[in-house]
């Protein structure tokens, strides 16, 4: 028998909820430090927790715990909801989704908790919202241990040329290409010195980022599509 | 458990179970309640799930749960046809319905927008209502989903629509409920509120008083 947890007002967001057992709603949470939790809220349509248990919303959750799945025996705000309009928040509904699929239960990381709440306020707040998507798959990455080499040649060891072009090789890092290879395939030097840097200023390193990532991403998330991107796909497609 | 009860008892408590908020103490009780009891509801019960569930489609116009190709809401010749209430479920409509204080036509989202369970505009039949808003003849689109974030990103989309036919979206007003105590309402419903206040109308004899 495994021991019992008690946990008292932890931060945390809720990342997603469905129905669970007759009235029960299981919610996934991201907390600070205790990283993803899966937490039973008994009847809580009832007890009118609903209100609160909602995506976006910092909280301080309580829980008892005895093996994969806890009990919330508490919840309160711990501030305003995020405030996310349209695109911003199908945005945020698929930083989300990721999480819910990169991270496992009971695995904690503060680096991931932060690089969340950061990623939320800056959803709301920044212009550009692919900018604030890429830093988050970048620091996420890094966070949970799938940090990207975007410094060094891998064969050589030297330093990134800004002007030379180079090939990704997703396990290892950036090689150098001379001969001709399919450009859609190709980063330059300075694209790949952006994304380390955190310097997405303008479209191309945007662009590069978006294509570097997500084919790091699709490694780590295996064959099935992630959800929110093909409901947003089809918002696009509609004209939304 | 299972070999308590004959195969067939314990199907039926089995099968009861799919229904929301049964769970196997709840399920016995019925099917007792059903064989011992009475047995003519439970041949009645039995008749009317299999055809509900073999009949029961949706409006071809509106997406209400119904038998026939076109509900009676959106048959009546006594409805408002200017207006189009949006709605998450059947249950919704029930209720606004029986407020007595909406006379116009229905549509009926059954869910809302929900990216994570893969819930988009097409599977909430916005194409549907595109298709309706394009017909021409409405002038509002009331929306009348619920208050959670979901509910307020698919109002959202629906106001979206409407706009780009020209035609004015309103959201339905939520506040304080009748009979409701200040102190004992919470802060997200009491601020809805106060963003939604509407001025208190006089007539000029009532504040020369
Ligand atoms: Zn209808």
């Amino acid at each position: 028998m495994s021991e019992r947890e008690t946990v008292h007002l932890e931060r945390g967001f809720v990342l997603h909820q469905r129905p669970y057992r007759n009235t029960s709603q299981l919610v996934e949470a991201l907390t600070e430090r205790h990283g993803r939790v899966g937490l039973v809220a008994r009847g809580s349509r009832a007890k009118g927790r609903r209100a609160l248990l909602q995506p976006f919303v910092p909280l301080r959750l309580s829980w008892t715990r005895r093996g994969e799945l806890g009990t919330l025996s508490h919840v309160e705000a711990d501030g305003q909801a995020v405030p996310l309009e349209a695109q911003r928040l199908l945005a945020a509904y698929y930083v989300n989704e990721l999480l819910l699929r990169l991270l496992a239960r009971g695995d904690p990381n503060e680096a991931v908790y932060s690089c969340y709440s950061d990623c939320l306020s800056s959803l709301a707040a920044a212009p550009s919202v692919s900018r604030v998507l890429r830093l988050f798959e970048l620091r996420l990455l890094r966070a949970l241990g799938y940090g990207l080499e975007l410094d060094r040649e891998l064969d050589s060891g030297e330093p990134l040329d800004p002007d030379g072009r180079y090939l990704y090789d997703p396990e290892h890092g950036p090689r150098r290409v001379r001969d001709r290879v399919a450009e859609e395939q190709v980063y330059w030097g300075r694209e790949l010195i952006a994304l380390g840097a955190e310097r997405l200023d303008d479209d191309d390193s945007l662009k590069a980022a978006r294509r570097l990532l997500g084919r790091i991403l699709e490694r780590h998330l295996g064959e099935r599509p992630l959800k929110s991107r093909k409901v947003m796909q089809d918002l696009v497609a509609k004209g939304f | 458990m299972s070999n308590v009860y004959s195969p067939l008892l314990a199907d039926l408590i089995q099968a009861l179970q799919c229904l929301p908020g049964v769970g196997q103490k709840s399920a016995q009780r019925m099917a007792f309640h059903l064989l011992d009891r009475d047995r003519e509801a439970a041949r009645r019960l039995a008749r009317s799930l299999e055809s509900a569930a073999n009949q029961i489609g949706h409006c071809e116009q509106c997406r209400m749960l119904t038998e026939e190709t076109v509900c009676r809401f959106c048959r009546s010749t006594h409805r408002d046809s200017s207006k189009i209430c949006v709605l998450e479920t059947p249950a919704d409509l029930l209720a606004i319905e029986n407020s007595g204080a909406y006379d116009g036509r229905y549509f009926v989202l059954m869910g809302h927008l929900s990216p994570i369970d893969g819930i988009g505009p097409t599977e909430l039949g916005l194409d549907l209502l595109d298709a309706r808003l394009a017909e021409g003849g409405i002038n509002e689109v009331v929306v009348a989903t619920s208050v959670t974030v979901e509910g307020d990103a698919t109002a959202h989309l629906i106001a979206a629509l409407a706009a780009k036919h020209g035609v004015k979206a309103t959201r339905i007003a939520y506040g304080v409920p009748v009979g409701g105590e200040l102190e004992f309402i919470d802060s997200g419903t009491l601020s809805r509120a106060l963003l939604g206040r509407r001025q208190i109308e006089t007539s000029p004899e009532e504040a020369g008083l």
